[in-house]
């Protein structure tokens, strides 16, 4: 097998499996920057027994998965020497005494093994030359780099890669700078709080549908109220006819039980809520509403109801709110029951077909509360957690 | 004995470490200033329904409020509802909001239409409305109707308003809502102003309006 190998790439990527001594498999030699092991001393001679032989052999087989580019081929293996040599053989090291081998890898320049030092203090960066050396010459280093000695002494350039301790570098490994890696890793955490903002929804928030109708409308008591009274005023609004009987009964009951249970369950704190119901059909006195208001159990400045003439409901109720609601030739009115719940900037919030069950008014009580939140935290600081919640739509 | 060696151990990290420091820092703002949303100054509608017609109200020369032609020009309209004799809501939001016009990029200032509809139709005629809103900037158009056709029109954009007591010639006062409306260049309501609007707060929101 022979295969290409190269500056960078895993040094036994591609192998050269040429017995050394003739003896067969035992013996791997591994040409061309490759290394060749031995077990003893010299190049090409002895072998490897045991174990290590197996480890090395399914480093060398460029099938393994071992045998990666960036692997370290010999990562930890002990080995009695290791030696070196190019395609040439141009130059050979051998490497005695070592514990193990921590890398190896090619440089533009040769060959450079990183070797794991059991000698504190001891290191030697090497690189292999091919120019002017030859098979059989005693290795030598291009150039070395004398590592800390903690003794105050420096391992001479005698041999540079016998003896202990010796420490080089590859100079292929992609290094990434420590900044780099923060950098990257402050940006995984922001994403990563912001996915998980917008997954666990810790702020759930109403969305804003559109803006709520400005109107002028009459009251139960004769006064005449208009949108800008619900300035600050969270406002559930239902409608009806105002002679609703029996038929609206249930979704009196649902407005009767929102009132009692904001008020009683929720903490509103300075934030105001009223109940509105508008009068489908025209009205001109404020008696008509009267009426409506006690037959619904509308008490009080919490509830009011409001009517006003045919073309003021049609644009109010119909086109500003989207309520559809018609006008019989008998003069009975059909209509779509519901609730729509507008915050105190005049934005709709919520828009409620009403069921037949009187659960709605769970969640009602609900949305309620979590606009009576959003309006008490949603300033200062809270702007950015609340504007990010409608932008993440952490709806309920 | 420390060797000179120690010391240049431990000069990377003396360096690095700030250095990675004020970079994190830094890095950190730049990314949040990127992902953080913008907040406006208004209140922002997330709805896709497009912003109520003007169809009945008309321009100075008669041809009728279409915001439609404000799309072709991929322009974002904002529409403010008040009156020539307003006595300081509307000239102070009218010189706001020139002022932020013009501190848009030319691009920018020729993609936004400012709209003032008159909630006085019985003295605000055509020509003085008109010739009030160029006195803030001459881009600026007005839009007028029937009593009628302003009170529905204004009813869906949210405005409530209210002829106070006196006749023309006494003089007097509307109560009038006066909020400022921002309409998106796809025809959606989008932002909701609140009255007294900062001028540079509403350039940034233009801009990212128009963004």
């Amino acid at each position: 097998m022979n295969a290409e190998s190269g500056v960078g790439k895993d040094l036994l990527s591609a192998c050269t499996l040429d017995p050394v001594d003739g003896t067969g498999a035992d013996q791997v030699a591994v040409r061309r920057d490759d290394i060749s092991t031995t077990a003893g001393s010299g190049f090409g001679g002895g072998r490897l027994g045991g174990p290590v032989d197996d480890e090395l052999r399914a480093l060398l087989d460029t099938d393994s998965p071992l045998n990666r580019p960036g692997d370290d081929p010999l990562d930890k293996i002990a080995v009695g020497s290791v030696a070196i040599a190019d395609d040439d053989s141009s130059g050979v090291f051998e490497v005695g005494g070592v514990d193990s081998i921590d890398r190896v890898g090619t440089a533009q320049s040769g060959v450079v093994v990183t070797t794991d030092s059991q000698r504190a203090g001891q290191s030697r960066e090497i690189q292999h030359g091919t120019e002017g050396h030859r098979p059989g010459d005693p290795p030598k280093p291009l150039h070395g780099r004398e590592a800390t000695d903690p003794t105050g002494s420096s391992a001479g350039p005698k041999d540079p890669l016998l003896g202990d301790g010796l420490q080089l570098d590859t100079d292929e490994r992609l290094v990434i700078p420590r900044w780099v890696k923060l950098g990257g890793g402050i940006l995984v955490a922001v994403i990563a709080a912001a996915m998980a903002f917008a997954i666990f929804e810790p702020i759930q928030v109403l969305p804003r549908f559109s803006i709520a109708p400005g109107y002028s409308l009459l009251a139960q008591d004769g006064s005449t109220v208009n949108s800008e009274s619900a300035r600050g005023v969270i406002t559930l609004y239902s409608f009806a006819p105002s002679h609703c009987g029996d038929e609206c009964g249930d979704m009196n009951l649902t407005m009767a039980e929102v009132r009692d249970r904001v008020g009683a369950e929720i903490d509103l704190g300075e934030v105001d809520f009223q109940l509105v119901t508008i009068a489908l059909d025209p009205i001109t006195t404020p008696e008509q509403l009267a009426v409506a208001a006690e037959r619904s159990g509308a008490q009080g400045r919490s509830w009011t109801w409001l009517g006003g003439e045919e073309n003021e409901i049609r644009t109010i109720v119909g086109d500003g709110f989207g309520r559809f609601f018609e006008t019989e030739d008998d003069g009975s009115i059909r209509y779509d029951p519901g609730f729509i719940l507008v915050d105190g900037n005049g934005m709709i919030r919520g828009n409620y077909r009403y069921q037949t069950l009187a659960d709605d008014a769970e969640k009602l009580v609900q949305h309620v509360d979590i606009l009576a939140e959003e309006i008490r935290y949603a300033d200062g600081p809270g702007a950015v957690a609340y504007e990010a919640a409608h932008l993440f739509l952490c709806y309920p | 004995m420390k060797s000179s060696g120690d010391s240049k151990r431990w000069l990377p990290y003396l360096i690095g470490v700030p250095v990675a420091i004020v970079l994190a820092v830094v890095g950190s703002q730049a990314i949040v200033s990127v992902l953080r949303p913008h907040i406006y100054s208004g209140t922002v509608i997330r709805g896709d329904t497009p912003a109520p017609t003007m169809e009945d109200l008309q321009f100075v020369s008669g041809d009728a409020v279409d915001l439609g032609s404000f799309d072709d020009s991929d322009a974002v309209v904002l529409v403010f509802f008040g009156y020539t004799n307003c006595p300081d809501i509307c000239p102070t939001t009218l010189s706001a909001v020139s002022k932020a016009r013009n501190q848009l990029s030319e691009q920018d200032q020729e993609r936004t239409q400012v709209l003032m509809v008159s909630v006085d139709p019985e003295r605000d005629k055509p020509d003085r409305l008109q010739e009030y809103v160029e006195f803030f900037d001459p881009s600026f158009l007005s839009a007028g109707g029937s009593e009628d056709q302003i009170a529905r029109v204004a009813s869906l954009y949210g405005v409530h308003y209210e002829l106070g007591e006196g006749t023309v010639e006494e003089g007097y006062l509307v109560d009038h809502t006066a909020t400022l409306l921002g309409i998106g260049s796809d025809g959606v309501l989008r932002v909701v102003w609140p009255p007294d609007i900062d001028a540079a707060a509403l350039a940034d929101d233009l801009e990212e309006l128009l963004s």
